[in-house]
């Protein structure tokens, strides 16, 4: 029997979907038939001057053997896991530390434009780019994410998406009066737009909102400040049932984040045979999302999306099935199957 | 071994050490070839040792320099050398370099404190709390130290490194020294005045303004009474308007810097000699020594190196916490009203620094330890080699980022193989 370690990130007492995606790679592994472990090494993302340091620690780790087993394969997968040595490594690479990529720069980083910072973020580039070098190959969960690898890193990496948690339940139940949303509540996701374009649609169109995270209470104020509490909902953490539900009887999924690595939520949307409102800077989403086919697509700003709404209001359920179904035969070849077949194929 | 680079500022240059360093060399070359570099030299001498005496005042900032560059032992005058830092980093522009080693020596707090002193905020007690002096611990070959207190801290931080605890030496340029009635007569001092002398360079933390009160409280009592800064003093010590708001008016004299000869003359001269230090960086004064010497009781601040290094009796120590005053004043007064009392202390002061602190012997201690050094350095020096690299370039920056972890455990001295494991990371730079 191969063994393989999944290489993880992960900030304790913090589950999200990067974890739930280690533990799922982990399961299906074993499910094919490799006896699988996950190595975590806890991750602290702040302060800025400390990121070097937490990621050499996957450095002086030394996990070519277990108790006299051979490891037979590692897989990393997000920032700084990818660090670790092993003759062969096979990344799948969530997302890197983006603060030192993309996000540098803009409001979402907490680097500063000084020389320590400066610094911080050329050693993580290099180390990115040194470890990266290393591996026998270098999958992605999206292309956005292969793209920025090749965009900073000068590396490429090919693109195999994850499958969604509850893969093979989700269902159509109709389509309803509500767009939906399903993911943590932070500032990258833009809820905030999505909230203000709510005040601007004319269609009676209403928002559920699902999920925890540090923005829940600057969204509950500014849904009571616009006076929007009977049209958007806050609905905190639901259950799987209740998540499945939610996308089966929805009229449109809305997913408009600042270029997000994958994005569950469009895949989630489709496997619900659900079309999708988004905007052009969404990054990963937009490897699915086709305007007027499976979606639409507005510009980052209230007025668009609220008018993007309002377009997908005035369609007939017959057509927003038509979209629906594109979506689905969009990611149907999505599978787990798929996924450990690349993975694993030099231990095969 | 026979040829020894000392490396020191020398007189004329203002500071205590050069006094220290200048006294020591005849003694010390009656053991080796000994060559002086006192200032930055181009090229370095050779030399089968290097000696540096490091301060922490911008003086030293040639030898800080030489020392980091080329391993030899390292004789530590004060424990603290961020001021010394400071003035190698900030005060030449390069604020990142001082937070770098800030964050090197204590991590995210030394970061979080670096960005305040840097902006001049946060007094004296940060810089004397954060000392900055593991690079240059690390990288010699050996340390000597001039006071119990500092030698117990640097065996804590490098277990196992050569260490020698060298008695600071009496050094008097007048021998006999002379006694109080002559220096009074030679300085123009009033023969029967009650006098306390505060020795060196006046600086904030000397305890100043609370010498100047109990002494202004006292001369209101007894008109005889005259505080007496023996030194130069910090422009930026409000000396004359603290004398004006005490009432101490014409019972302050402040010398302005002096000749060793006038220095002795002004600690024979004195009744008591006041050498309080708050905070303190772990520094031993050759002004106490001098004072002991001379037979004079020395009131010093407790938990200093002057305190820990002379026996209780030798030395009066003052708490410098909210009794300092109220201390000071007990024992000037008790002083004051008993001549047989200073005289006792005196006696005791001098006998036990010319037991224990004589040049010649101070100077053998010091070339024995010297020698057992040189016969294991080209081992030591493999050791320091091995787990450096370039501190500019990244491999360097990792290499240090991972080596903190052990010097915060105490394992200086581990060799980590590190550079095998980050080098490869390194190459990713482009």
């Amino acid at each position: 029997m191969k063994t393989v370690l999944v290489c993880a990130a992960q900030a304790p007492f913090v589950t999200g979907g990067a974890e739930i995606l280690v533990s799922e790679l982990r399961a299906n592994l074993e499910r094919r038939g490799f006896r699988a472990d996950v190595a975590a090494v806890p991750f602290k993302w702040y302060p800025v001057s400390e990121l070097v340091r937490q990621a050499l620690a996957w450095r002086l780790l030394d996990v070519t053997e277990s108790s006299g087993i051979r490891v037979d394969l590692v897989i990393p997968t997000k920032f700084p896991s990818f660090l670790v040595r092993h003759p062969r490594k096979v990344a799948w690479l969530f997302h890197q530390h983006r603060e030192a990529y993309d996000l540098f720069g803009t409001p979402y980083c907490s680097f500063q434009d000084t020389p320590e910072d400066v610094q911080v973020r050329s050693a993580i580039q290099a180390m990115d780019t040194a470890a990266l070098t290393e591996c026998r190959a270098v999958y992605t969960i999206s292309r956005n994410v292969a793209e920025r690898l090749r965009k900073y890193n000068g590396l490429a990496g090919e693109s195999l998406y994850p499958p969604p948690h509850h893969l093979g339940r989700y269902r159509t139940d109709g389509y309803g009066d509500y767009l939906f949303y399903a993911g943590r509540l932070d500032r990258l996701k833009r809820l905030d737009l999505a909230v203000d374009a709510m005040q601007r649609v004319r269609s009676g169109a209403k928002l559920k909102i699902a999920g925890a995270g540090p923005l829940a209470e600057e969204l509950r104020k500014q849904i009571e400040g616009l006076g929007l509490a009977d049209r958007v909902e806050l609905l905190g953490f639901v259950s799987a049932d209740e998540l499945i539900a939610l996308y089966a009887g929805a009229r449109a999924a809305y997913y408009a984040p600042l270029n997000e690595d994958y994005g569950y939520v469009t895949v989630e949307s489709f496997l619900s045979r659900k079309p999708v409102v988004t905007t052009s800077d969404a990054g990963g989403v937009l490897e699915f999302v086709t305007a007027d086919e499976t979606g639409v697509i507005a510009e980052p700003d209230p007025e668009a999306i609220a008018h993007a709404i309002d377009t997908l209001w005035s369609l007939p359920p017959s057509r927003l099935r038509e979209m629906g179904d594109a979506g689905y035969a969009r990611v149907a070849d999505i599978t787990w199957d798929a996924v450990i077949d690349r993975l694993t194929e030099s231990i095969r | 071994m026979n040829r020894l680079a000392v490396w020191s500022p020398l007189p004329p240059s203002p500071s205590g050490i050069a006094d220290y360093v200048a006294e020591s060399l005849p003694a010390l070359a009656r053991h080796f070839d000994v060559v002086t570099v006192s200032e930055e030299p181009r090229p370095a001498p050779e030399a089968d040792l290097h000696l540096y005496h490091l301060g922490n005042s911008p003086a030293h900032g040639f030898v800080y320099r030489a020392a980091r560059a080329r391993p030899g032992v390292v004789v530590l005058h004060d424990w603290s050398l961020h001021h010394l830092v400071l003035h190698e980093t900030v005060e030449r522009g390069d604020v990142p370099g001082y937070l770098r080693e800030m964050r090197r020596a204590y991590g995210e707090t030394g970061a979080f404190v670096g960005r305040q002193v840097a902006r001049a905020l946060g007094g004296d007690l940060l810089p004397a709390l954060f000392p900055l002096n593991d690079r240059v611990l690390e990288g010699s070959l050996g340390v000597v130290t001039l006071s119990g207190q500092t030698a117990g801290r640097v065996a804590r931080r490098l277990p196992g490194r050569p260490q020698l605890h060298l008695p600071h030496h009496l050094s008097l340029p007048i021998e006999p020294p002379p006694s109080r009635a002559e220096s009074r007569a030679a300085l123009g001092l009033p023969a029967d005045a009650f006098i306390v002398t505060a020795p060196g360079l006046a600086t904030v933390n000397k305890r100043l303004d609370v010498a100047v009160r109990v002494m202004a409280r006292l001369r209101a009592e007894h008109p005889e009474a005259v505080l007496v800064i023996a030194g130069a003093s910090d422009p930026r010590l409000p000396l004359e308007a603290w004398a004006r708001e005490a009432g101490l008016g014409d019972g302050l004299r402040v010398t302005g810097r002096l000749e060793l000869a006038d220095f002795e003359r002004h600690v024979a001269a004195a009744d008591v000699v006041l050498a309080l230090r708050f905070p303190s960086h772990g520094e031993m004064s050759g002004a106490v020594v001098r004072a002991l010497g001379v037979g004079r009781p020395v009131l010093v601040s407790a938990g200093s190196a002057a305190a820990d290094e002379f026996p209780e009796g030798v030395v009066v120590p003052v708490d410098p916490g909210p009794r300092e005053e109220a201390e000071v004043e007990a024992f000037l007064r008790h002083l004051y009203a008993s001549p047989d009392l200073r005289e006792r202390i005196g006696v005791l002061a001098a006998v036990h620094v010319r037991e224990n602190h004589g040049l010649a012997e101070t100077a053998s201690l010091l070339a024995g330890f010297l020698h057992a050094v040189d016969a294991g350095q080209k081992q030591a020096l493999a050791a320091l080699d091995a787990d450096r690299a370039d501190e500019g370039g990244l491999l360097g920056y990792f290499m240090e980022e991972v080596r903190w972890g052990a010097r915060d455990l105490g394992l200086v001295d581990v060799r980590l193989g590190l550079e095998g494991l980050l080098e490869p990371l390194a190459r990713g730079a482009r």
